[in-house]
């Protein structure tokens, strides 16, 4: 979708050293990352670990906070808001609609912050959004009613829609918690084509495995700390995970598809675990 | 010096005898409380108004009340006022919003006695109510024939008079005419006019002005209580601005204070004279300045006995 | 199951013609049908006024041409941008509560209208001190609610929304204590003036109605697109870069600013505000584009409509206008209700 692929040498995204506080609980604190155009990072951490409030303070909802945040080479706070939308797109956890919008009337608003004033929308802006309709395999829900769709339909719209605003950084809170795995799996074969073209893209997951297998670099982060952040296998491993989930979690490396496979463990699996390996606890990293 | 001592010991004896005594002797009828004018003047007029400790919010007339304590608006006395003041008879206006509230008093054992005004026979036969309840039949009676020989009078010189049309409006804004069954609708027709507003459908109903200045009155009595500027008198005034109208053309607009034609009690048989003089002015001879005001305001109240007795 | 049907049968033809062109076809029908409607509506009345064969030829008596330019063309025109204004009002109130159940009274400033007014009918004044009054009243209210509602500089809809209703509450009260001080004379006049009626005003303030009816939808139309976005909840709108506070603040005051003048001119004429936006949004959509100038137009209608029935159902008396909205929009909006239950939105 876009067009242009960054020879910029610059990081797309610069975060650094990022605390929020919400009243006297820090939220955030002393967060840095890096996003370069083909990164695919993944957020991961347990619930309030303070994921949705990264995401929501590098898309500039939230005003208060400290520490700098380039995007694409300008500090945040500095960026009007349309500018700054068309910088970064965001695809929410939970679309709510109040109106029954069509389908390809919500993804068009993607292309809002493409225009200007009274201006409404281009031949062009609609073609553009209904080639990313058809691009989530979501081009037949053009004309029906949001309220009409399934929640796993209108996660395809929203994602749609952030494709819309050809931005060239892409943030994703949970994606893809209500799709079906067909959906689930070509959502993120879409979010690697859009990194191959040069976008740079940070997704909130719950799903371990997923972010396994398609985050180059994961973030993970604790208590509003990041705890590890890094390339994938350096981050996912059984140290990091068990400490920052508090459960046991096994990881290991499937021989024939090449991915890490990520299992929290039952009780059960545990007392398996322990008569199997007693000595290797650690998978050898791939 | 024996005298002024004399004259002081007497003044303060008046002054302490003034002071303590009740305003009025205990009266073997019982005391009375009127909520409504027109019930007021009525009592008045039949000679029981040493009766009356207290009155309704908007009676002050005849002067005789005006200083009454003020107990409530038309049908809503206030009940604890009634019993304090020992009222054992009550004079207020019929209504059905009020019926449960009369029963209430009906058991704290005042005569509650609800008296319908809003038609001329209405008004006919309250007086004559009103003077059976106070035991002054007499004086009802002979009230009662007063009124009806003037009124028969004004009936007779108007009746081969060509009938006038006629609009009474009593409010602006919107505007509100005088319909069928009110007793100024019965006043315009035995005047010798025709009420314009014949169709309305109430005795007090608002109305669309452009009905009725399609209906082009001959005469316009404006009893309307307006607050800016009340004009009074034979002037356009508000009516003005429909400088077609026969009333304004032929000068036949009056500007009535309310209290001329509006309290339906003793004094009917000058509103029909009045109404004779502002319909058929060649019949009753012209309106006099009289005719337009309010009532005159009560006379000051007379010194205590003790100052006009203390030496000078 | 049909109601779901035509929805979507609605959708597909939005989705073929472009908005632009729906924007010029929907504006100009909507015009059409409100002239027509005003020249219905001036037709008729309490009096008999033959309009069409004077015109075509024919002489009027000063009573018929007094009747028609000074009472009953003001109180058309009148009640066609009071129509307008609350349309409006009620769309961009919908838009900012993201409730398709909001009208323009729910947040207060009607309440500051009518006390406003009330209080003008007892002191006395008359003529153009009540509407005055109550304009006076209406723009009180509004900066409170706007103080009260506002806390680190941020709109919070909800509390604008508690606000509201605590404000309409105490001037209920107001209204009811200075009721029952009132004399019998004042206290009709309060009753009539809050029931709702469309005066027969003077040129210079049917142009100032006309004038801030149209600012006002060309004012909010310039944050049309901003309202659709909004739909995807404040969060969603700043992320499509929509200025959402700004938005707010613009709204409140627009929406309100409407309100009040329609309350001050004729006070409490319900329903328009609330049924007027609903039905278009079923017929048109929910793009705000098209919305707001349809609201306008379509309100001014409605209201005209109504108007004449107030005036000849039950000459030479007249009902007041207010009676007959509610009376048609009260079944109309409890049918709609009911059929909300099979769909989410709208």
């Amino acid at each position: 979708m876009v067009a242009e692929r960054k020879v910029d040498p610059r990081p797309l995204l610069e975060v650094r050293d990022l605390a929020v506080a919400y009243g006297s609980r820090r939220a955030l604190d002393g967060v840095s990352l890096e996003l370069s155009p083909g990164d695919i990072v993944g957020l991961l951490g347990p619930n309030g670990a303070g994921k949705s409030t990264l995401v929501r303070a590098i898309s500039g909802v939230l005003a208060d906070y400290s520490g700098q945040v380039m995007v694409v080479g300008d500090e945040l706070r500095a960026l009007p808001r349309k500018e700054l939308a068309r910088r970064i797109a965001v695809v929410p956890q939970e679309p709510r609609f109040d109106f029954p919008f069509t389908a390809l009337e919500i993804v068009l608003m993607g292309r809002h912050p493409h225009l200007a004033g009274l201006a409404f929308e281009s031949a062009r802006d609609v073609e553009l959004a209904r080639q990313a309709l058809t691009r989530c395999g979501a081009l037949h829900l053009a004309s029906r009613p949001i309220d009409q769709l399934s929640s796993g339909e209108r996660q395809r719209i929203v994602f749609a829609r952030a494709l819309a605003q050809q931005a060239p950084i892409l943030l994703l809170d949970e994606p893809a918690s209500f799709l079906d795995l067909r959906f689930q799996v070509e959502l993120f074969d879409r979010v690697r084509e859009l990194a191959a073209e040069g976008c740079a893209v940070v997704a909130v997951l719950h799903d371990l495995n997923l972010a396994a297998e398609y985050c180059d670099r994961i973030v993970l982060l604790q208590g509003g700390r990041v705890v590890a952040a890094g390339p994938t296998a350096e981050v996912l491993t059984y140290q990091h995970l068990t400490a920052v989930y508090e459960t046991e979690i096994y990881v290991d490396l499937n021989d024939i598809t090449g991915a890490l496979v990520v299992t929290p463990l039952s009780s059960r699996a545990r007392l398996r675990l322990r008569d199997a390996q007693r000595a290797k606890v650690s998978p050898a990293p791939p | 010096m024996i005298g002024k001592l004399t004259a002081l010991l007497f003044g303060a004896a008046i002054l302490t005898l003034g002071c303590g005594a009740p305003r009025a002797p205990a009266p073997p009828g019982g005391r009375i409380a009127v909520m409504a004018p027109s019930a007021a003047e009525t009592l008045v007029e039949l000679g029981v108004a040493d009766r009356i400790v207290a009155v309704g919010d908007f009676v002050d007339w005849p002067p005789a009340l005006s200083r009454l304590p003020k107990i409530g608006a038309y049908d809503a006395p206030n009940p604890e006022r009634l019993v304090e003041l020992g009222v054992a008879l009550l004079f207020t206006t019929a209504s059905e919003a009020g019926r449960g509230e009369h029963a209430r008093l009906e058991q704290l054992g005042i005569q509650v006695v609800a008296l319908d005004t809003s038609t001329f026979a209405g008004t006919l036969a309250a007086i004559a109510e009103a003077g059976r309840q106070v035991g002054r039949e007499a004086a009802a009676s002979a009230l009662l024939a007063r009124i009806e020989a003037r009124v028969d009078a004004v009936r007779r010189r108007a009746a081969a008079a060509p009938r006038r049309r006629v609009l009474v409006a009593v409010g602006h804004d919107p505007l509100f005419v005088a319909g069928p069954g009110s007793h100024l609708d019965e006043l315009v027709t035995l005047a010798g006019g025709v009420n314009i507003a014949q169709d309305a459908r109430s005795p007090y109903q608002m109305v669309a002005l452009e009905a009725m200045l399609e209906r082009a009155p001959e005469v316009i009595v404006d009893s309307a209580d307006n607050r800016q500027g009340n004009p009074r008198g034979m002037t356009a005034g508000f009516w003005a601005r429909w400088p077609f109208l026969p009333a304004v053309v032929q000068g036949g607009v009056a500007h009535v204070d309310p209290w001329q034609l509006l309290v339906p009690g003793p004094r009917l048989a000058e509103m029909a004279e009045l109404m004779g003089r502002l319909i058929h002015p060649e019949l009753f001879g012209a309106p006099r300045a009289l005719d337009f005001t309010g009532h005159p305001e009560p006379a000051p109240p007379a010194l205590p006995a003790a100052a006009a007795a203390a030496p000078r | 199951m049909s109601e779901l049907r035509g929805k979507a049968r609605a959708a597909r033809e939005r989705a073929r013609s472009p908005l632009a062109l729906r924007l010029a076809l929907v504006t100009l029908g909507l015009a059409v049908a409100l002239g027509v409607a005003i020249a219905i509506a001036v037709s008729f009345g309490a009096a008999e006024v033959p309009l069409w064969r004077r015109l075509l030829g024919g002489v009027w008596s000063d009573a018929q041409r007094a009747i028609l330019l000074a009472l009953r063309l003001p109180r058309v025109l009148a009640a066609a941008a009071l129509g307008g204004l609350l349309g409006v009002a009620g769309v961009a109130f919908q838009a900012l509560l993201r409730n398709p159940l909001a009208d323009p009274y729910v947040l207060g400033v009607s309440g500051g209208a009518s006390l406003g007014g009330v209080i003008a009918l007892i002191a006395g004044v008359g003529g153009l001190g009540v509407p005055l009054a109550a304009f006076v009243g209406a723009l009180a209210s509004l900066v409170a609610i706007e103080r009260i509602a506002t806390s680190d500089g941020r709109l919070t809809v909800f509390t604008l929304l508690l606000t509201g209703a605590i404000f309409n509450a105490f001037s209920a009260a107001l209204i009811y204590f200075l009721q029952s001080v009132a004399s019998r004379e004042e206290l009709s006049a309060i009753v009539f003036y809050l029931m709702g009626r469309v005066p027969s005003p003077g040129l210079a303030t049917l142009a100032a109605l006309w004038a801030a009816g149209i600012a006002i939808t060309l004012a909010l139309f310039a944050s049309a697109r901003d309202f659709n976005a909004l739909t995807a909840g404040e969060e969603g709108a700043l992320q499509l870069g929509v200025d959402v506070e700004r938005l707010k603040r613009r709204t409140f005051v627009l929406g309100s600013l409407a309100t009040a003048l329609a309350v001050s001119a004729a006070g409490l004429i319900g329903f328009v505000g609330l049924v007027v936006p609903h039905l278009l949004r079923r017929l048109l959509g929910p793009d705000h584009r098209l919305l707001l100038p349809a609201a306008f137009l379509g309100g001014a209608s409605f209201l005209v409509l109504a108007d004449l029935a107030a005036r000849t159902l039950a000459a030479p008396t007249e009902l007041p206008v207010g009676v007959v909205t509610a009376l048609l929009g009260g079944p109309f909006f409890l049918l709609l209700l009911r059929r909300r239950g099979a769909s989410l939105g709208g």
